[in-house]
């Protein structure tokens, strides 16, 4: 086996992969390389058929095939290789790795600085215990999606989507699209878990049901799905005895849930963040293995490919200026607070001076209006961010600017939490 | 009209073991199984254990088989060059009846002959498996049991019949065993008949259905539920740990698979139907309480998988004799718990019955015991892997990222005789999408390769045959109006 030197290697080749390297190839790094496991660059975008990309980042509506292209004609553009078809088997902490694949064999390749971009997979039936039979016709929302948009077949004709989670909104107006029948979708929680505009474009135009606080609680059918049994849940998400309905269906579509892959850190030695599921980031998204870098839905899971393309970029040019030799300036921890679920990053280096703002990404624990959210050192608040209404479907993205920076010490530990509201 | 010397009817494990111990002879044998793929019963849904012969009753037959079946499973998974790890057995003791009670059942066990069994103290057993509950008040260990994969052991059985010979008759039924003046003719199938003077019932929970006439008895169904952990879930042991097994059951098992994934199961309760195969809320509460009683470290954090299998059920006993109406017909049947450890033991008992029968048996110099193995990339270092590559580029794609699973091995699954036809078949000789990812990533390559491999198109693809599709329609379908089609457009 052969070992190749690299400047940046890059694992995965979804947005966050193609936009860490492009960047990364623009501020200096030599040898750039994208990692892809699918026989195309683009990731889960180049099944992502429908609108609704690019709106913040390019200030344009695009699809998620359009957003992709973009970035996979400027990585040819600004001369980053992409490499498909290779599967990375292994990340060492020493930054070195091992590939497999049908066109390029075993690979070694001893790199100056990773940036990991494997992005997420869904959460399965078996994961959430939905109990009952084991027939076909039973999907996470993503891989139907998958079959719908790029194999060109669909699952089957009477749907029951479980879970408002993006995917499962899209998915649930894909379906009605392709002339099926949608039976509704059910929601475990009291409020969606997507984007606002995903539930009354998918849903509400499309005069889709959505059937908040109820679940799928059994599946019935021997060999093809054919119905399902839903239930009301009380606050504490226990089914309600007494509320069983059921529903014929054909297909039932889980979006029940994104979790990053990290099966890759893990074996890189890197940190994962309890509450992320993702590797714990710093503010250039380095992770706690030097040099080894992390951004896009393997971090956190976003809302949106437009701020997967902005912590890309962040990662993207701190791997190029990644030098093993200077040593790493003392970081402060960021902790996380009152309604909140988490915060990326989860160190600061508070010690630089700053020309950019920092960006601050954290999800919300529970649906709230007129609230702040408060940033404090040793119990003193030193920032107020007033927000109108945050939900946990909705990524909070705070900027700080080098001026409010100013407000921070530089030794101490910084806390956020929301406060005040209804 | 195709005839043959004996028909089995039945291709779990059981089946596959008679088979292959019939294919030792100069015998033209047939085997029909109803299902598209071996082992899609009782066989594919079970703990995979082969039992060490402790708690086992010696005047029963299931007990005496599993006492002669244990030591032979090093020399069978040598030939049949399938993993099987004799990772050892402990009977936990959770209170003082317990120990009472084990502590005669280590006697017995010496008695029979369970090869280096012996009492670990509280301490011993928590030394060996610091996740055992510390309120545990000693065990029996027995080092000879192991764990096997239940689809592999019975593909294996099965290919290696096939290779001696055996014909094999997949996706086929068998609707009635045919009879003339008390004597067996044969069975009528689906696609015809099969004529044989020697048939043998081995249909696991379907064994009581071909004829009512016939001298075999009520089997009734046993469902065990289980819950298959992630690779990575932090809760590990080693040994496979039961507790004191009860009046009907094992009991409750804590144990790893041979592919490093932490199973618990199975629960026991008697259900109607032979296809009752759902899991329960009730059933799973039940299997994770006990397993908690165990390891009490066992959450549901990391569930990969929930299945449920079924045991057929004749009497307390194994059912295996020669029916005295009609003569030619062998049961083999009620193989419940310890059956897969069993099974090559029934094989060979099996051959013995139809032999007493008065079918002559003449070895075969051409049989060949071994079953070659399939190249698992997985176990290679990265050297030997990156040769293999430059060989077979095909084993440098990955497919299944889960599970590591390469292209090459997929289609190798598909080719190989007695190949996958099916998702499950795939997954099942693999272990391609019995990931953490459940198929979520691999289930679209894998209806390609099926398409690719097998000529199966995509609309045709199944789960596990029948009506099981994945897909059903092609995309814009639906919209048509009748009698319009894709092309039209």
């Amino acid at each position: 086996m052969k070992t190749y030197e690299i400047d940046v290697l890059v694992v995965g080749g979804g947005p966050a992969g193609l936009g860490a390297a492009i960047k990364a190839r623009e501020n200096g790094a030599r040898k750039v390389l994208v990692l892809e496991r699918d026989f195309e660059p683009g990731g889960i975008l180049n099944q992502c058929i429908h609108n609704g990309f690019g709106l913040q980042y390019f200030s344009a509506e695009l699809t998620g095939t359009e957003y992709a292209g973009r970035f996979i004609r400027r990585a040819g553009q600004t001369g980053v290789e992409i490499q498909t078809d290779t599967m990375v088997l292994d990340v060492k902490p020493s930054r070195e790795v091992i590939t497999s694949s049908a066109k390029y064999g075993l690979q070694r390749f001893q790199a100056k600085s990773i940036v990991l971009a494997m992005g997420c997979r869904e959460r399965t039936r078996d994961a959430i215990q939905i109990y009952g039979s084991r027939p076909s016709g039973i999907f996470t929302a993503g891989t139907a999606q998958r079959f719908t948009n790029i194999e060109g077949f669909i699952p089957g004709r009477q749907v029951v989507v479980l879970g408002s989670g993006d995917i499962g909104l899209i998915m649930a107006r894909r379906m009605k699209l392709e002339g099926c029948e949608v039976q509704g979708v059910y929601e475990l929680l009291p409020y969606t878990n997507g984007l606002s505009r995903n539930v009354v474009q998918c849903l509400n135009d499309f005069s889709i049901p959505l059937y908040l606080q109820q679940t799928v609680t059994s599946i019935y059918g021997g060999e093809r799905i054919a119905g399902v049994t839903t239930q009301k849940v009380d606050k504490k998400q226990n089914p309600l005895p007494g509320t069983e309905e059921y529903v014929p269906c054909d297909t039932l579509l889980l979006s029940v849930g994104l979790i990053p892959e990290n099966e890759l850190s893990r074996k890189a030695g890197v940190r994962i963040d309890s509450r992320t599921g993702g590797p714990l980031v710093d503010q250039n998204r380095m992770t706690t293995v030097p040099g080894i870098f992390a951004c896009g839905n393997v971090v956190q899971v976003h809302d949106l490919a437009d701020d997967v393309t902005v912590e890309s970029e962040i990662a993207g040019l701190a791997a190029a200026g990644f030098a093993e030799e200077e040593p790493p300036g003392k970081k402060a921890r960021v902790l996380v607070g009152n309604g909140l679920r988490y915060v990326v990053p989860q160190e600061i280096e508070l010690s630089r001076n700053r020309e950019e703002p920092l960006l601050l990404f954290m999800r919300a624990e529970l649906p709230r209006r007129k609230v702040n959210i408060v940033i404090s050192q040793g119990g003193m608040e030193k920032l107020k961010f007033p927000q109108p209404f945050i939900k946990p479907g909705e990524i909070i993205a705070l900027s700080v600017t080098s001026e409010m920076l100013g407000e921070l010490e530089i030794d101490q530990d910084i806390e956020l939490k929301v406060e005040g509201g209804g | 009209m195709k005839k043959f010397d004996v028909v089995i009817i039945g291709g779990g494990v059981v089946g596959c073991a008679i088979a292959r111990e019939l294919s030792r002879y100069n015998l033209k044998i047939a085997l029909v199984e109803k299902e598209t793929e071996l082992g899609s019963g009782t066989s594919k849904a079970n703990t995979g254990l082969v039992h060490s012969g402790v708690n086992v009753d010696n005047t029963t037959l299931k007990g005496r088989l599993n006492l002669q079946a244990n030591p032979l499973f090093d020399r069978l998974t040598f030939e049949l060059n399938i993993p099987f790890v004799r990772n050892g057995s402990l009977v936990i003791a959770q209170n003082r009846e317990d120990r009472q009670a084990l502590l005669r059942d280590l006697d017995e066990a010496r008695k029979n002959g369970v090869k280096d069994v012996r009492w670990l103290s509280r301490e011993e057993l928590l030394g060996k498996e610091p996740a055992i509950n510390p309120d545990s008040l000693g065990a029996i260990y027995a080092p000879s049991g192991g764990i096997i994969c239940p689809f592999e052991y019975t593909l294996a059985l099965g290919q290696n019949a096939h290779k001696n010979g055996v014909v094999f008759f997949l996706g086929n039924r068998v609707l009635k065993i045919l009879q003339e003046k008390d004597r067996v003719l044969g069975v009528e199938t689906e696609r015809g008949r099969l004529i044989a003077p020697y048939v043998v019932n081995a249909a696991g929970v379907f064994a009581d259905e071909f004829d009512s006439a016939v001298d075999v008895p009520g089997i009734k169904t046993r469902r065990g539920q289980y819950l298959v952990y992630d690779r990575d879930y932090p809760v590990q042991i080693n040994n496979t740990i039961f507790p004191r097994p009860t009046e009907v059951s094992k009991g409750i098992i804590v144990t790893p698979t041979v592919h490093g994934n932490l199973m618990i199961g199975p629960n026991a309760e008697e259900v109607e139907g032979k296809d009752s195969l759902e899991t329960t809320a009730a059933g799973i509460n039940e299997v994770i309480k006990g397993a908690q009683k165990l390891v009490p470290d066992i959450d549901t954090s990391a569930v990969i998988r929930m299945f449920s299998g079924l045991r057929a059920v004749a009497s307390s006993d194994f059912v295996i004799k020669s029916t005295k109406k009609p003569r030619g017909l062998v049961l083999a049947a009620g193989i419940q718990s310890p059956g897969l450890t069993a099974a090559p033991v029934i094989g060979k008992l099996v051959v013995e019955l139809i032999e007493e029968l008065g079918l002559g048996l003449s070895p075969k110099s051409s049989f060949q015991a071994e079953r070659p193995s399939p190249i698992r990339v997985g176990d290679l270092d990265y050297e030997e892997r990156a040769k293999l590559v430059e060989k077979d580029n095909n084993y440098g794609q990955v497919v299944c990222r889960c599970e590591g699973i390469t292209r090459g091995e997929i289609r190798d699954a598909i080719l190989a005789p007695l190949g996958a036809v099916t998702i499950d078949g795939i997954k099942r000789r693999t272990r391609a999408a019995s990931g953490r990812c459940q198929s979520g990533f691999c289930g679209p390559r894998l209806v390609e390769l099926l398409k690719e491999f097998a000529s199966i198109s995509p609309l045709e693809a199944t789960l596990r045959g029948g009506a099981s599709r994945i897909l059903k329609y092609r995309s814009k379908e639906l919209l048509f109006k009748a009698g319009e089609k894709v092309e039209d457009l």
